[in-house]
């Protein structure tokens, strides 16, 4: 395997987790998707998925914004998540191991 | 919690892997513009190419046409919650392409209406519908495929 090839292949430990994984996966599908979205598809509470999104931004892998919602009756915003460059660059190199070790290859 | 053997486990990374694909599906189903909201901008696409032969005063068909489509988008991004990834340059000749064929039916109704042939102006407005929908479906299918693949 190439240099190059071998940089875009890489098993990313603190992105394997679970929650995490599916995560990322979601963020990486979109711009942006609203924090009520990813966790009603992953299927966790609030307070679970905060914490997952808390290591994500720690790392530099994701970034939340918040807005408000005219679709609320409060004044609760709206949390957007997303996955930052970083985050897209680990996240593809960490499917690509996830292909390459499902196909009985070594990344 | 998982060990050092299940990191290598090529069932748990086919089993990632699908739950990843099945993620992606339900990201897809929601980027996907509602049928509601193709209908309103092919409707507010008809209703231009067939202005000139509506007559009269058409400043509040104008302020219509300004505003519906910024409505209708805000009601679809508002309900999806999801912003979809940004379109690349086959998408944008798509809509470049139905702009040139909604310009073009324009000129023919306006053509019909100098004629005297105003009611015909239905055909090209109809048409012009006809386009705005299958555009839209077809980047609608466009983006479902692009999202659905796990990069």
């Amino acid at each position: 395997m190439s240099a190059e090839a071998q940089r875009d292949v890489h098993f990313d430990e603190l992105i394997h987790a679970p929650v995490r994984l599916r995560v990322c996966g979601l963020l990486a599908a979109a711009e942006e998707v609203e924090f009520s979205v990813v966790r009603d598809a992953v299927d966790v509470s609030d307070a679970t998925l905060s914490k997952h999104v808390k290591v994500l931004v720690d790392a530099g892998y994701a970034a939340v914004r918040k807005a408000p919602s005219s679709v609320r009756s409060d004044a609760r915003l709206l949390t957007w998540l997303r996955l930052t460059p970083a985050g897209r660059r680990a996240f593809s190199a960490h499917v690509a191991a996830l292909r390459a070790i499902a196909e009985g290859l070594t990344p | 919690m998982e060990n050092d053997s299940d990191l290598a486990d090529p069932r748990h990374a086919s089993a990632a892997l699908e739950a990843l694909e099945a993620d992606r599906a339900s990201i897809a189903a929601r980027v996907a513009s509602p049928g509601w909201y193709l209908t309103g901008i092919s409707a507010l696409v008809a209703v231009f190419v067939a202005g000139p032969a509506l007559g009269g005063d058409r400043s509040g068909l104008f302020a219509m046409l300004a505003l519906g489509p910024i409505v209708l988008a805000v009601v679809r991004d508002r309900r999806r919650r999801v912003r979809p990834p940004k379109v690349g340059g086959v998408a944008w000749g798509w809509v470049l392409l139905l702009l040139a064929v909604v310009l073009l039916l324009l000129s023919i109704s306006f053509g019909l209406a100098a004629g005297g042939l105003a009611p015909w102006a239905a055909l090209p407005a109809l048409a012009a519908a006809g386009a705005t929908f299958m555009v839209g479906r077809r980047l609608d299918a466009q983006l479902r495929r692009q999202v659905a693949r796990v990069r």
